[in-house]
């Protein structure tokens, strides 16, 4: 969310969240309180040691791209990075690419009603005609699921008429790179994500 | 010629008859009688929660269980002001009365969606809504009138064929605070209405209005001042600022004259330390002599509450046998997740059993008071307590269905973690007032909705049908054996009544923040939903 998104949460509040809207403090004292927010949580998160040109070189010759997109250029069964240094910190990515099944990441998938779930949770559904899939979850309502799967396709599901859906906690459909890449490389390859920036 | 010239006869004859019938149907002045016998008018929605019991059951039943699955939608509308909307319409004669958000009342041509007629309220520039989202629930409608009240806190008097203003009195000053987002109800010549802004420390009150000219008939202060029953529950001079306000919409007994409306929080919110004692008559429910506003009875559900668990939930009029004997009772499904059974006639308390997770109270004791438990209150570093500020349910509206003796409440499982602030209550300058804490909720997945059946007696649950995510939405029973409801991923389902088994559901697009209605338009039943910022309404093709 931007300046402009946290200004707009402020003047009008959160239904549900017990948020009021704020609109009484006025333009100016609302654009203070969003400077004063948006300095919060820059400086915690583990620092940048690596080289992202090196970094850069990891994530092209390790087939990161087949899942992950830049700037439009890439797979889709995994996270957009192009935005990545502005959402996560350094220590957030050092621990999705050690350990991707464990630490989900929480937030907003890009989807208005979506905005309050976890994302990239895996599913396993078997399907009315007994047929099995597994994908993360893109979106879910009371009567469908949205997964998305290996190759990036997008499977509706109607949970009425699906016979299981079972929650695969743990589980990524990306591998762990520890002991696949040295502490240099790591450390190169959070240097490039965090670098990643899409200018506004 | 002669016969050309009875022709002529005939067809004028015809096309007076005609126009009789959708003159009559355009031009009935709805009478106090008309809102009373409601069920009996189930081809309009005449009042905010269907009748003056507040069941939102329709006797209509068209649309059943066995072809709710062939709904299609027949238009949508648009709304014309963004904005939160939470409005109820009230359809009549062929118009569908609806509020846009904060305070637009549109009139609608109940066939087509195309509207007839818009007023908006002028508002001040320097507008105060202080722990509230500006919004409005909905009209009500007496004589030829329409009856709204403003975010500014004025009630205003429209001509409901044309809209024109007929009046427009000032009820509660907002530059203190006071705000309104809830619908009136009209009786018998006058219009009841309640305010919010208790986090603004403003003192609550209920008023009644001379339907015809706008004059105050009454007001019943929901915290008393000194020399008064009940200021010695509020430590010092803490009344002065005590909330309790009167946001939602509440019902009304016919038989004893008696107007019944649920209260909200003291004030301040999450650190009650400065207004020590019960606090009355916050969260409680008022029972109210609606000729003159004398208070006859209350029970207060949550004592000294420091949760921001209003008690504005709609409260549900029904008789039935218990232990073998009819009473008269009042049943609310309760915002601190305890669901409750009072003597209408006396407000002792009958049962009573929490409807959904929490984890403040071990239970109730023979009088209906929580039996609280320890470490329960918000604190400096926080705790995690159940529900949620927002509540196991919020203004949203339960229905209750006589064929099944059920009442369906919209049901949220959330906790929060609870956080204790050090308030400043300034009643004069509001808005430097704080609420003295807040919550972090325990969002995503770790949340949920259910519509759940609750036996209307006992609150025993019958079944549930749970929902994915925050829903802020209420129910609509009707003779059809169907609950409508609908949830915060912009689903709109109907539910068999007596199993909860999902029978029918359409994709809205949006969220749907506001309490579903149904009505019949030229021998068709029709159900409506808002979802977003757009009214749809479906029917059977």
């Amino acid at each position: 969310m931007g300046p402009e998104g946290l200004y707009n949460r402020i003047w009008g509040g959160v239904i549900g969240s017990g948020m009021p809207n704020f609109s009484y403090l006025g333009e100016d004292k609302i654009w203070d309180v969003v400077d004063y927010v948006t300095t919060l949580g820059q400086a915690n998160g583990g620092s940048v040691t690596g080289n992202a040109q090196k970094g850069k070189e990891v994530y092209d010759s390790n087939g990161c791209a087949s899942c992950h997109s830049i700037d439009g250029e890439g797979g889709s069964s995994g996270p957009d990075l192009s935005n990545i240094g502005a959402l996560r910190s350094a220590s957030f990515l050092r621990d999705e690419i050690l350990n991707p099944g464990a630490n989900k990441p929480t937030g907003e998938p890009g989807l208005p009603s979506r905005a309050a779930y976890e994302a990239y949770r895996m599913y396993r559904v078997t399907l009315a005609n007994g047929k099995t899939v597994t994908g993360t979850r893109v979106n879910e309502s009371s009567f469908s699921l949205q997964l998305r799967d290996a190759q990036g396709n997008i499977i509706s599901v109607n949970k009425l008429t699906a016979k299981k859906i079972e929650e695969l906690p743990g589980k990524s459909f990306m591998p762990s790179y520890k002991g696949k890449l040295s502490d240099e490389q790591v450390n190169d390859l959070v240097a490039y994500l965090a670098s990643l920036e899409v200018q506004r | 010629m002669k016969l050309l010239r009875y022709a002529a006869y005939g067809f004028a004859l015809l096309a007076l008859l005609l126009g009789c019938r959708t003159m009559a149907r355009a031009q009935r002045t709805i009478t106090y009688d008309d809102i009373l016998h409601a069920s009996q008018h189930p081809q309009d929605w005449l009042t905010y929660g269907g009748n003056y019991s507040s069941w939102r059951y329709s006797e209509l039943k068209q649309v059943n269980t066995s072809n709710v699955d062939q709904l299609k939608m027949r238009w949508v509308y648009q709304l014309s002001h963004q904005g939160i909307f939470e409005s109820t319409p009230i359809v009549e004669g062929g118009i569908m009365y609806v509020t846009e958000p904060p305070t637009t009342v549109t009139a609608l041509d109940v066939r087509t969606g195309r509207p007839v007629w818009q007023w908006t309220a002028p508002l001040p520039q320097r507008l105060l809504t202080i722990g509230l989202f500006p919004t409005n629930r909905g009209v009500a409608v007496l004589g030829d009138n329409v009856y709204v009240a403003t975010i500014d806190a004025h009630l205003v008097c429209l001509d409901a064929k044309t809209g024109a203003l007929k009046w427009n009195v000032t009820t509660g000053d907002n530059a203190k605070g006071i705000a309104i987002t809830g619908a009136p109800i009209a009786l018998d010549g006058k219009i009841i209405i309640g305010m919010g802004g208790g986090e603004a420390g403003v003192r609550g009150y209920l008023s009644a209005y001379d339907a015809k000219t706008g004059k105050r008939l009454w007001r019943f202060y929901t915290v008393p001042v000194p020399g008064e029953p009940g200021v010695e529950s509020w430590e010092g001079e803490s009344w002065k600022y005590g909330g309790a306000t009167t946001w939602n919409t509440g019902s009304y007994d016919p038989e004893t004259n008696t107007i019944f409306w649920g209260t909200g929080n003291p004030a301040p919110d999450w650190n009650g330390d400065a207004r020590k004692g019960d606090n009355l008559y916050s969260c409680s429910l008022v029972a109210l002599n609606a000729d003159t506003g004398k208070l006859r009875w209350y029970f207060q559900y949550s004592p000294h509450e420091t949760h921001d668990w209003d008690s504005a939930e709609p409260p549900i009029l029904f008789d039935a046998k218990v232990n073998g004997k009819m009473m008269h009772l009042v049943a609310m499904a309760n915002r601190n997740a305890f669901y409750y059974v009072l003597n209408r006639d006396t407000g002792k308390f009958v049962a009573g059993q929490a409807f959904a997770k929490q984890t403040w109270a071990s239970g109730l004791d023979s009088n209906g008071r929580p039996i609280e438990l320890p470490n329960n209150q918000p604190t400096k570093k926080g705790n995690l307590i159940y529900p949620s500020i927002t509540g196991a349910v919020n203004w949203t509206s339960p229905s209750y269905s006589p064929l099944t003796g059920y009442v369906y409440v919209d049901t949220r499982e959330q906790g929060a973690i609870y956080y204790k602030g050090n308030p400043t209550m300034e009643p004069a300058n509001p808005a430097d007032t704080g609420g003295g804490g807040g919550q972090k909720v325990l969002g995503g997945d770790k949340m949920y909705s259910a519509i759940r059946a609750l036996e209307a007696t006992t609150g025993d649950r019958k079944w549930q049908f749970k929902m994915v995510g925050d829903s802020w939405t209420g129910t609509l029973a009707t003779a059809g054996n169907l609950v409508f409801c609908a949830d915060a991923e912009g689903n709109f389902f109907a539910l068999n009544a007596t199993t909860g088994k999902p029978l029918w559901h359409v994709q809205l697009g949006s969220a749907v923040r506001a309490n579903p209605i149904t009505y019949e338009v030229d021998g068709k039943q029709y159900v409506e939903a808002a979802a977003g910022n757009s009214i749809f309404t479906f029917s059977l093709p």
